[in-house]
C-alpha cells in the first residue's frame, strides 16, 4: 500500500519525446487507468514507474520514497504484461514463486503465499502445469497470481486483457475489479480500450501524444472533457464534433449546412473559430427539431440503436434507446439541448468553459 | 492426379529402398572389406562379409598399423579434440550471443557484424595466419593447439542470437521485476530455454570437430596427437609401401571412426529434431 507521485517526469529516446513532463498524484489504494491511442506514451509512463526505463527528467516517488535510481526489483512493485511473460519452462507454481525465491523468502512463507494467491484466483488445480498447457484466461490469472504473491505496494498492468477474446475480457475485467476491492492495493492500469478505462478506473488519465490531456473520474472526463481529443476518444461511439463559428452576439454557433445553435448565455471566448461537440445520446429525435439528419446506416445493438447519418456534409451519430423505428434512407429531425453542448477552441483544442 | 506414379505405394517404397541402398552401399563395402583377410581382398572383391571383422577391429584398436599409434589412441585424440571444440564453441557463442542481444555497449552492432562477416569466409582462408599465431604461442603439437583456434564460431553465435531475438522482451522485464540480474537471467531463463538449440548445435559441432582433417594435419607432427580422421590418411600412405595393401585394417579403422558421431547423433536425436523443428517456447 503506497501513494504514487510523479513530478514533471519526462522521457526522451534520442530526438523523439515519448513523454512530455507529466505530473500525477495517486493516493493510497486508488485504481488509476492510463488510457490513450497507441503511441500516446502510456506504456512508457508505466515502464518509467516500474523502473524498466529511466526517466530523462523528473522524480518518481512510491510511498514517499524517491525510486528514480532503484532497480525494478527494489521498488516493491509487481507488473502484469500484455503477453503475460510467464516463464515458459517453469511450472505455474515456480512461476509464482520465482521472485519470492530470489528474495530469499522462507519455505513456509512461500507456501502460505502461493496457497493464498492460488485460492484467490482459482489456480490451485493448475499449480503443477506448464504455461503451455493453460488457456489464455488461465495464463492471465497466473500472470496476476505472480503479481499478487509478492504483496507489492503497487500493481502495474500493461494492457493485460488485450490478448483475450471479448467474452473472457469482460469476465477478467470484473475479476480485476473485484481483486482490487479485496486487496485495495494502489494500481496503475494501462489500456487503449476506453470501455476498460471507464469501467475499471476510480480515476482516468487520458493521454495523447506523450501528454496527459485530462485526469478525472470516469464521470468527469465523460461529462466535461477537457479537450477535443478527450471528447472524441471517450465514449463508444465518441462525441459528434462539428466545426462552428461564433456569431457576433456571442451566443449563436453557425455550423455549415445546419441550422445555427443558440446558446442560452454569452460564450466567454476570445476565438470565434470553435468546435462544438454533442454526445450521440444528447441528440433527441424530434420531428420538429432544428436539425435534419439523413440516415445512412443503422446499427441495432438490442438495448439501443445507433443511427449513423449526415447533417449536410458532416457525419453524425445518434443513440436511441431500444429498437428504433428509423431506417436507412429516412430523414429524421433532431432536437438539441443547449446545455448538452461542449464547446472547444479549434486552434488549441481546449475546452471553453460554458 | 490419379496418373502420378508416385501415388502407388509399391513404387514409392521401391524408390525409397533404392535410395537407402545407394546410401548404405559404401558402408556395406567397408564392412565387407573390414571382415576379410588382406589376401581375400585381392582380385575379386568378395560380395559377402567374412569372419575376420572382430579380429581386424581388435588388431587396429590395440596395435594399429606399422608406423602408426594404436587406433584407440587416435580415437581418444579425436574425442578430446571434438569435445573440446564442441564445448568451447557452445560456451563462447552462447555468451557472445547473449551479450550482443541483451546488453547495450559501445560498438555492439559493429561487434555483431564483425562476427557475422567471418561467416562468409571458409575456415581454410585463415589457416595460415592462425598457424602463425599458434606456432608463436608454442601450441603446435598440443591439444590446445588442436582445439582453441577452431572454437570461435560465427555460425553458432548467429544461431543463438536469432533464437534469443525470438524470446519476448517482456521476459527480461518480468525477470528484472522479480529481481533477476543478468547472470541469474542467463542461468534461470536463457539456458533452460535454449536447451534444444544447444543439443542441436552440439550434434552439428561435434561432427564438425570430429571430422576436422586439415587443421590437425597442419599443427601436429608428433604421432602421439594423430586423430583418427588424419590417421586413416597416414595408413593409406603407409599401406602403399607394403607388399600387401591392408585395406582390411584401414576399413576397420574407418568403421571405428564412424562410430562416435553416430552414437552422438542417436543419443541426441530427440533433442536434435526438437531443436530444429520445435518452436515451443
Amino acid at each position: 500500500m503506497a501513494t504514487l507521485v510523479l513530478k514533471q517526469v519526462s522521457k526522451r529516446f534520442g530526438d523523439t519525446t515519448a513523454l512530455q513532463p507529466s505530473s500525477l498524484d495517486v493516493p493510497d489504494g486508488e485504481f488509476v487507468v492510463l488510457v490513450g491511442p497507441s503511441g500516446c506514451g502510456k506504456t512508457t509512463l508505466l515502464r518509467l514507474i516500474a523502473g524498466l526505463e529511466a526517466p530523462s527528467d523528473g522524480d518518481i516517488l512510491i510511498g514517499d520514497r524517491r525510486v528514480n535510481d532503484l532497480e525494478p526489483s527494489a521498488r516493491d512493485i509487481a507488473m502484469v504484461f500484455q503477453n503475460y511473460a510467464l516463464y515458459p519452462h517453469m511450472k505455474v507454481r515456480d512461476n509464482l514463486t520465482y521472485g519470492l525465491r530470489l528474495r530469499g523468502a522462507s519455505k513456509e512463507d512461500i507456501a502460505r503465499r502461493v496457497q493464498w494467491a492460488a485460492g484467490l484466483l482459482g489456480l490451485s488445480e493448475l499449480l503443477e502445469r506448464k504455461p503451455s498447457a493453460l488457456s489464455g484466461g488461465q495464463r492471465q490469472r497466473v500472470a496476476m497470481g505472480r503479481a499478487i504473491v509478492r504483496e507489492p505496494q503497487l500493481f502495474l498492468f500493461d494492457e493485460p486483457l488485450s490478448n483475450l477474446d471479448a467474452r473472457l475480457r469482460n469476465h477478467m475485467r470484473v475479476e480485476i475489479k473485484q481483486l482490487h476491492q479485496r486487496l485495495k492495493t494502489t494500481t496503475v492500469f494501462v489500456t487503449h480500450d476506453q470501455v476498460e478505462a471507464m469501467t475499471l478506473a476510480q480515476r482516468v488519465v487520458v493521454m495523447n501524444q506523450g501528454r496527459i490531456e485530462q485526469v478525472g473520474t470516469p464521470g468527469e472526463v465523460y461529462a466535461r472533457p477537457a479537450s477535443v481529443f478527450v471528447a472524441g476518444f471517450l465514449g463508444a461511439p465518441g462525441m459528434n464534433l462539428f466545426d462552428a463559428e461564433l456569431g457576433a452576439d456571442g451566443q449563436t454557433l453557425h455550423i455549415a449546412q445546419a441550422a445555427p445553435l443558440h446558446l442560452g448565455s454569452t460564450l466567454n471566448a476570445t476565438q470565434c473559430e470553435l468546435v462544438v461537440g454533442i454526445r450521440p445520446e444528447a441528440l433527441a429525435p424530434d420531428p420538429q427539431g432544428a436539425w435534419q439528419m439523413d440516415i445512412v446506416l443503422r446499427e441495432a445493438l438490442g438495448a439501443e440503436t445507433l443511427l449513423h447519418g449526415m447533417i449536410g456534409a458532416q457525419p453524425c451519430v445518434v443513440r436511441v434507446a431500444g429498437d428504433a423505428p428509423w431506417q436507412e434512407g429516412q430523414r429524421m429531425g433532431l432536437r438539441i439541448d443547449p446545455a448538452a453542448l461542449h464547446v472547444f477552441d479549434r486552434a488549441t483544442g481546449a475546452r471553453i468553459a460554458a | 492426379m490419379k496418373s502420378d506414379p508416385l501415388r502407388s505405394a509399391g513404387l514409392r517404397h521401391a524408390l525409397l529402398i533404392l535410395m537407402a541402398v545407394v546410401v548404405a552401399l559404401p558402408l556395406y563395402l567397408a564392412v565387407v572389406a573390414a571382415s576379410h583377410t588382406p589376401q581375400a581382398l585381392l582380385g575379386h572383391f568378395p560380395l559377402l562379409p567374412g569372419d575376420m571383422l572382430l579380429d581386424n577391429l581388435r588388431t587396429v584398436l590395440s596395435v594399429g598399423l606399422p608406423g602408426t599409434i594404436p587406433v584407440w589412441r587416435m580415437l581418444l585424440n579425436s574425442l578430446v579434440m571434438a569435445l573440446g571444440i564442441t564445448l568451447g564453441k557452445l560456451f563462447i557463442s552462447i555468451l557472445s550471443a547473449y551479450a550482443v542481444v541483451y546488453f547495450r555497449f559501445p560498438l555492439r552492432m559493429a561487434a555483431f557484424w564483425l562476427i557475422f562477416f567471418t561467416l562468409m569466409m571458409p575456415i581454410e582462408v585463415r589457416f595460415f595466419p592462425t598457424y602463425q599465431v599458434t606456432a608463436n604461442l608454442h601450441l603446435l603439437n598440443s591439444y590446445s593447439g588442436l582445439i582453441l583456434p577452431l572454437i570461435a564460431s560465427a555460425t553458432a553465435t548467429f544461431l543463438f542470437r536469432q533464437f534469443f531475438m525470438t524470446l519476448p522482451r517482456s521476459l527480461v522485464d518480468a525477470a528484472r521485476i522479480d529481481g533477476a540480474g543478468p547472470i541469474r537471467f542467463f542461468i534461470d531463463m536463457v539456458l533452460p530455454l535454449s536447451r534444444t538449440n544447444i543439443a542441436a548445435l552440439f550434434v552439428l559441432v561435434f561432427v564438425y570437430g570430429w571430422n576436422q582433417y586439415l587443421w590437425p594435419l597442419l599443427t601436429t607432427t608428433d604421432a602421439g596427437y594423430t586423430t583418427v580422421v588424419m590417421g586413416m590418411q597416414g595408413m593409406i600412405n603407409a599401406g602403399a609401401s607394403f607388399a600387401l595393401p591392408r585395406w582390411d585394417l584401414i576399413m576397420a579403422t574407418a568403421l571405428l571412426a564412424l562410430l562416435p558421431p553416430v552414437i552422438v547423433v542417436l543419443l541426441m536425436q530427440r533433442w536434435f529434431i526438437k531443436g530444429l523443428t520445435d518452436s515451443d517456447k
